[in-house]
């Protein structure tokens, strides 16, 4: 897209053979006395430690799983547990190398990578800040819990701390790293740089990738590692994710001072098996997993493979990388290969692997060659080894004594639960550094022609004002951003053709002169990545705009927007924000996969925030509240919209900064004998039909514009129908399942005894959207609107019905599905 | 092209009485008629079959008059003269039907109709306008697809049987529902040797399971097979798999098809025009509105109650909303919907059989607590002085436990479709045991044993 890149045929068209470099594998060569200079005995030894808490750790809920007891305690947990016995030298090895500013984040099977990165952490940070991590943490009651344990210092008490809060954790319960919201699955504790893991497959790869944007962008220290499972290596959001971090824009066009690339390494901790099905031989082609970097850029990511039973060499390994990413030349993949001796789950009865191959990997146990390691070059003796795993096998005891005791350890009551749902904080920015533009503002040509325009739809003599002329709902838009990019430093926005082209819809015409790179880029066409990494950078501190240029590819950005934009703030009790502005634009003309209103999908989903605008008011002064706020929220756009000018405010869309009051809907316009309501760009259609329902048919009608979704406040419209007992729902989405029955059942609950006929919902029909001359089938049209009131509210004297809006037709379409 | 207030599709009961009140109430009617003025009911069904059955009890009433006092002799039937009888009711009753309709400036067509959509209908190659449609198009008899039983001339169905030109010394009737029981009644007090043979374990399965069996044990000349499945028909031999799985037969003369009849859904727009409906009708509200806006059904076609009374209060209940202009249901404030708890039934048979309401096992599977009282007819004096003390007759009433409100009326023996009409009054408005009580009946009446029946709840 940018000018400054030639395409050239004679380039491009020209014959020859692409070489691909070499992909080292598993190179590691021991030699002990640079592993002594590294880390000490001490250190070597902490290594062993730590390996030998995870595999305790997960001997011991894999006794509660499968036996309902571990040394004579009896305790029930019911949740999941992905154990990763076998695979614990790979994440001890790692976070060797890694550093609390570093972030790791993870899958269903990251017990032992948030244990080892905390006790990694816990082993460097500063005395006096690590203790006051641990005090200043919920409030000090995960550190209360176990304060009658004994410990021998502030060290060995955060090794305490972390076993007890990730079990704690893992058992649900309310000092535990996530007040137990978050689970076996997702549990973390970013104060040590363990980041959120992931129950979705691949999850992490995306959202880590945002992580590294946030820091990269931020100029924060440290990077990003997402780990994620061999088999995700056959998720589109991970393909998406390592594309994303390898566009060649961050080296080629981006400022230099930024640094270059998102310091993301993408490891795979590679045991060799998706649940069942075998990643290598089976379900995947690539053979080495580490070939798939070759496929992404000309470095082959700096694709490895390295041995993951050696912690030594995973540790070597990942500092070499670490090297890379902070220079900026990343991304980086790393092949980690393990094994997990342990089953996927509990209920893995193996079915699907030899025991001989069992018996092998355990021939090779990590814990066992390690210490073997450690005693045949003199790091420690056998029994400081046999020391070390028996005083952590105390300290377990001890943790599991308190974690599993129900009075000691209470859980979360609902509450609870619904507080951390939203933040519903209010920041005007989160970061202190002055906001970077390219220009000062006054010389930006978009907000130099938006001077000129007429703010409001009709002038002084009420005349409608021609569309050059007019200040539409894009601009509007495009204020509120501009505003909140000269606040907040941290703010970026990012999507398909947001550069250059500005935005598909002309919304951010103007700011790419405005913006350098970093705040304004565009993406590859990976709308899960898109979100996914915004969700990442969100989640680690900063304001995201992201955009899927049709509400139809949220589709592609499913898991992105319904599982994790929507639960990491609540999954985290209430630790994390998420200051994401998803702007999705419903569309038409285009046909069935691009027309579509996708609001009752949102709105199902708990955790998310959304609203749409159908005027520019609303646009701008909704726009703002979302971009000030800490919740996610889907910010859902029209295309029958973007030119329209302010029709309702008298005084036009304000120059200076407001904000609409969050949940309210609003009168469009006041009348007595019944309402419509309606959600987008149907409410201009509605206007239409409330003129003829009055001219025609003397039926008074007040219109009411719900403009929110979630959260919405019901009292303008319990209101409007308590005066007019009529109440008639429209918006442009399919009617099966369309949010508007939400508001219609709700309404139906508040104002029953109000109510004088059953609340009717017109949307589109259950159908595809038709081609452009054929929508008038599809959309709900003015005549559809007044038919059904007088098929379904009140008979219209004199009215003949020409569209079918009978309750019998809706009883027929119901039967037959459509 | 014309245009129309209403323009209703078949000249049936529902058809035509709604061309009628719409006619009195000076709107502008089109009526299309394929085949004849009146219908089924008025052509091949109520009337036809109830002349016919008129005379079969005269012929029967003449044997037995001598136990009363009344002696005739050479008592003889001509079937020629039945049929010449039955036409003659038939056509002067059309006659009177279609003059009843011009008078009322209602336009006929003879010609066979379709629905285009809303507002639209063509007949004769002409597209007639009108806001509001109703469609009455009725019902016609089914034909299973048992083996032998198409095309056989020896298979007939209810209008075909009304043809015939002698009554056939044995008749086999399939299917012991309304149709086939008096049809069975006719023939057999006509002397022909009457099989029928039912699937179900007791005829008229709406019937109260009390009830049936006396209508049935009064038709003593007739032999029911009951629980029997007919597998094959070779010519006039009807073959059929007993209860116990033994195949027996029936060797008759002619056979009735008597199976049961299915709504008129082909052949005129039904699905084009994106009415809704099944194979058991066409749906409609309780006002009688089919999901197309202007769209009204009524009668057989809806399959919610395939009777010619039923089709008139339907048809009511759309002119009622046409002429309101949709406002006689609960949306408009109004109560003019149709209800089918209060249809009565009559069996037209020897002797007659009727019932309004709910039947005892109904209330139970619809776990409604109810009180029951039944009495034979024989407490009425009139009865026994018409038909002997040893004559078969009910009367069933049953009533809520709680509320005393009146929920059914049953009665077998003569008069009985004359007196349900009653029972459907009480039903209706909902009266309970006490209101009735405080009801007159005339004496002497068989109706009164209705009253003593109630008077046996408590
Ligand atoms: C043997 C027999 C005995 C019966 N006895 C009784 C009884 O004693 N009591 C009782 O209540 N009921 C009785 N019935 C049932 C009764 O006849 C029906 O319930 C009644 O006729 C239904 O009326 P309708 O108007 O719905 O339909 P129908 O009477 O069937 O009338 C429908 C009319 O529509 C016409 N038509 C169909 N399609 C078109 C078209 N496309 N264009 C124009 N015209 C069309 C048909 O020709 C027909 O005339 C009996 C039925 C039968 C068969
Ligand atoms: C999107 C998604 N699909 C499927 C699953 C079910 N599932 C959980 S773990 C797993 C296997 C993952 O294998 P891998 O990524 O190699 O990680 P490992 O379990 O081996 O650590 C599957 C299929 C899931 N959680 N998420
Ligand atoms: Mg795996």
């Amino acid at each position: 897209m940018p000018k400054s890149l030639l395409v050239d045929p004679s380039v491009v068209r020209k014959s020859g053979s692409l070489e691909i470099a070499s992909i080292p594998l598993n190179r590691y060569v021991p030699n002990f006395k640079t592993e002594l200079a590294r880390f000490g005995a001490p250190g070597l030894v902490a290594m062993w430690r730590d390996m030998v808490c995870i595999r305790e750790f997960e001997t011991m809920l894999n006794s509660f799983k499968t036996m309902g007891s571990w040394d004579g305690i009896e305790y029930n947990h019911k949740g999941p547990a992905h154990l990763s016995i076998g695979q614990e030298a790979a994440s001890v090895g790692q976070c060797a190398s890694l550093e609390p500013d570093d972030y790791i984040f993870g899958s269903h099977r990251s017990h032992g990578e948030i244990l080892a990165k905390c006790l990694s952490a816990s082993r460097v940070l500063d005395e006096k800040k690590l203790l006051a991590i641990m005090e200043g943490f919920l409030g000090g009651e995960t550190l209360k819990a176990i304060e009658r344990l004994k410990s021998a210092g502030v060290r060995d008490l955060a090794e305490t701390f972390t076993l007890f809060g990730t079990l704690a954790e893992i058992f649900a319960r309310k000092a535990g790293f996530n007040r137990g919201l978050g689970g076996s699955m997702h549990a973390f504790f970013t104060p040590f740089g363990s980041m959120p893991n992931n129950a979705i497959v691949g999850g992490s790869a995306d959202i880590a990738t945002g992580s590294a944007l946030y820091k990269r962008i931020n100029r924060k220290p440290g990077i990003v590692v997402a780990n994620i499972g061999d088999a995700s290596m056959g998720c589109g959001p991970v393909w998406e994710a390592m594309s994303l971090a390898a566009m060649d824009q961050y080296r080629s066009l981006w400022p230099k001072e930024i640094g270059g690339a998102p310091p993301i390494l993408f490891n795979f901790f590679n045991n060799f098996y998706g649940m069942g099905g075998q990643t290598d031989g089976e379900t995947m082609g690539y053979k080495v997993l580490a070939r798939v970097g070759a496929g992404v850029n000309p470095e082959n990511m700096h694709a490895e493979r390295v041995d993951g039973y050696n912690p030594l060499a995973v540790a070597e390994v990942v500092a070499r990388k670490k090297k890379i990413l902070l220079e900026g030349r990343g991304p980086v993949l790393l092949d980690t290969i393990t094994y997990r001796i342990s089953g996927h789950s509990p209920s893995d009865a193996s079915s699907y692997r030899s025991k001989e191959e069992i018996e092998l990997w355990q021939g090779a146990d990590p814990i066992e060659s390690y210490g073997a390691y450690l005693v045949e070059n003199k790091a420690a003796t056998r029994p400081e080894l046999e020391a070390v795993r028996a005083s952590v096998k105390e300290k377990l005891l001890a943790v599991v004594k308190v974690a599993t005791d129900d009075t000691a350890c209470p859980r979360v009551d609902s509450s609870f639960i619904e507080s951390v749902m939203f933040s519903n904080g209010k920041v005007e920015k989160f970061g202190e550094a002055k906001p970077e533009f390219l220009q000062d503002l006054s010389e930006n040509p978009r907000v130099k022609a938006l001077a000129g325009k007429a703010r409001c739809a009709f002038d002084a003599e009420g005349k409608p004002v021609a569309k050059n002329k007019l200040y539409q709902y894009r601009d509007a838009l495009f204020e509120a951003m501009l505003h909140r990019f000269s606040v907040d430093p941290t703010m970026a926005a990012w999507g398909e053709e947001n550069r250059d082209w500005g935005g598909a819809f002309a919304v951010y015409r103007g700011l790419t002169e405005a913006l350098p790179y970093h705040r304004l880029f565009n993406t590859t066409i990976s709308e899960g990545a898109i979100v996914g990494s915004g969700v990442g950078y969100a989640l680690s501190g900063g304001r995201a705009v992201v955009e899927l240029m049709y509400c139809d590819f949220m589709g592609r950005a499913g898991d992105e927007i319904f599982n994790q934009a929507s639960k990491w703030q609540s999954m985290s009790a209430g630790l994390l924000k998420m200051p994401l502005v998803l702007r999705v634009s419903v569309g038409n003309k285009y046909g069935a996969q691009h027309s579509q209103d996708w609001t009752a999908l949102v709105a199902h989903v708990p955790g998310l925030k959304a609203m749409f605008p159908a005027t520019p008011y609303d646009a701008k002064g909704m726009l703002n509240l979302a971009l000030r706020g800490t919740d996610p929220v889907v910010f859902f756009e029209s295309q029958l919209l973007y030119d329209v000018g302010e029709r309702f405010e008298k005084g036009g869309v304000p120059e200076g900064y407001y904000e609409i009051p969050e949940g309210e809907p609003a009168v469009r316009k006041t009348g007595s004998d019944l309402t419509i309501a309606t959600l987008g760009a149907t409410l201009y259609r509605a206007l239409d039909a409330a003129k003829v329902l009055e001219d025609k048919y003397g039926v008074s009608t007040e219109v009411v514009d719900l403009r929110f979704i979630a959260p919405l406040k019901y009292d303008v419209l319990l209101e409007s129908v308590r005066k007019t007992g009529k109440l008639v729902l429209a918006s442009d989405a399919c009617e099966r399942g369309s949010y508007l029955h939400t508001v219609a059942s709700n309404v139906t609950q508040l104002a029953f005894d109000d109510l004088d006929a059953p609340v009717a919902v017109v949307g589109s029909r259950n159908w595809i959207t038709p081609a452009a001359e054929m929508e008038e089938l599809y959309f709900p049209q003015k005549e559809w609107i007044v038919d059904t009131v007088h098929e379904r509210i009140l008979p219209l004297k004199g009215h003949s019905s020409t569209t079918v809006q009978t309750a019998l037709d809706l009883a027929r379409r119901t039967r037959s599905g459509v | 092209m014309a245009s129309y207030d209403v323009i209703i599709l078949g000249g049936g009961p529902g058809g035509y009485l709604a061309a009628e009140r719409l006619g009195a109430k000076g709107k502008k009617v089109l009526l299309i008629e394929k085949d004849r003025l009146g219908g089924t009911c008025l052509n091949v069904g109520c009337i036809p079959t109830k002349t016919l059955l008129n005379s079969a009890k005269l012929y029967l009433h003449a044997k037995e008059g001598e136990r009363y006092g009344v002696k005739a002799e050479g008592i003889s039937f001509d079937w020629t003269a039945m049929q010449a009888w039955k036409g003659e009711v038939v056509e002067k009753l059309h006659n009177a039907l279609a003059l009843t309709e011009k008078k009322l400036g209602v336009t006929v067509v003879a010609a066979s109709g379709r629905l285009v959509g809303s507002g639209k209908v063509e007949a004769g190659g002409e597209v007639h306008e009108a806001p509001a449609i109703i469609l009455a198009t009725g019902s016609s008899p089914v034909m299973p697809p048992i083996p032998g039983a198409r095309d056989n001339p020896k298979v007939v169905d209810s209008t075909g049987l009304l043809e015939i030109a002698s009554v056939p010394e044995r008749l086999c009737v399939i299917g012991g529902g309304v149709i086939g029981v008096e049809f069975a009644s006719l023939f057999s007090a006509l002397g022909s040797k009457v099989e029928v043979v039912e699937m179900l374990d007791e005829i008229v399965p709406f019937m109260d399971k009390d009830q049936a069996p006396v209508l049935r044990r009064a038709m003593k000349a007739v032999s029911f097979r009951l629980g029997c499945k007919v597998e094959r028909i070779e010519g006039s031999t009807v073959v059929y798999r007993t209860k116990d799985g033994t195949e027996a037969k029936a060797e008759v003369d002619l056979v009735l098809m008597a199976v049961g009849r299915k709504p008129n859904i082909e052949l005129w727009g039904a699905k084009e025009s994106g009415l809704d409906f099944s194979p058991k009708g066409v749906v409609v509200d309780e006002r009688m509105r089919t999901n197309l806006p202007g769209v009204y059904a009524v009668g057989d076609l809806t399959g919610k109650s395939l009777l010619a009374h039923s089709a008139y209060r339907m048809a009511e209940v759309a002119v009622a909303d046409i002429l309101s202009g949709g406002a006689s249901g609960p949306g408009g404030g109004g109560t003019n919907v149709m209800r089918y708890t209060a249809v009565p039934w009559a069996v037209y048979g020897i002797p007659e059989a009727a019932g309004v309401g709910m039947t005892e096992q109904e209330a139970a599977q619809k776990g409604i607590a109810v009180k029951k009282s039944a009495l034979p007819l024989r407490v009425s004096g009139r009865f026994c002085a018409e038909n002997g003390f040893a004559a078969q007759g009910s009367v069933k009433v049953i009533a809520d436990e709680a509320s005393g409100v009146i929920l059914g009326v049953h009665v077998v023996g003569s008069y009985a479709s004359e007196m349900i009409w009653g029972g459907a009054a009480l039903i209706e408005q909902e009266l309970r045991v006490a209101d009735v009580k405080e009801l007159i009946f005339p004496h002497p009446s068989v109706c009164e044993a209705i009253r003593d029946a109630v008077w046996e709840l408590e």
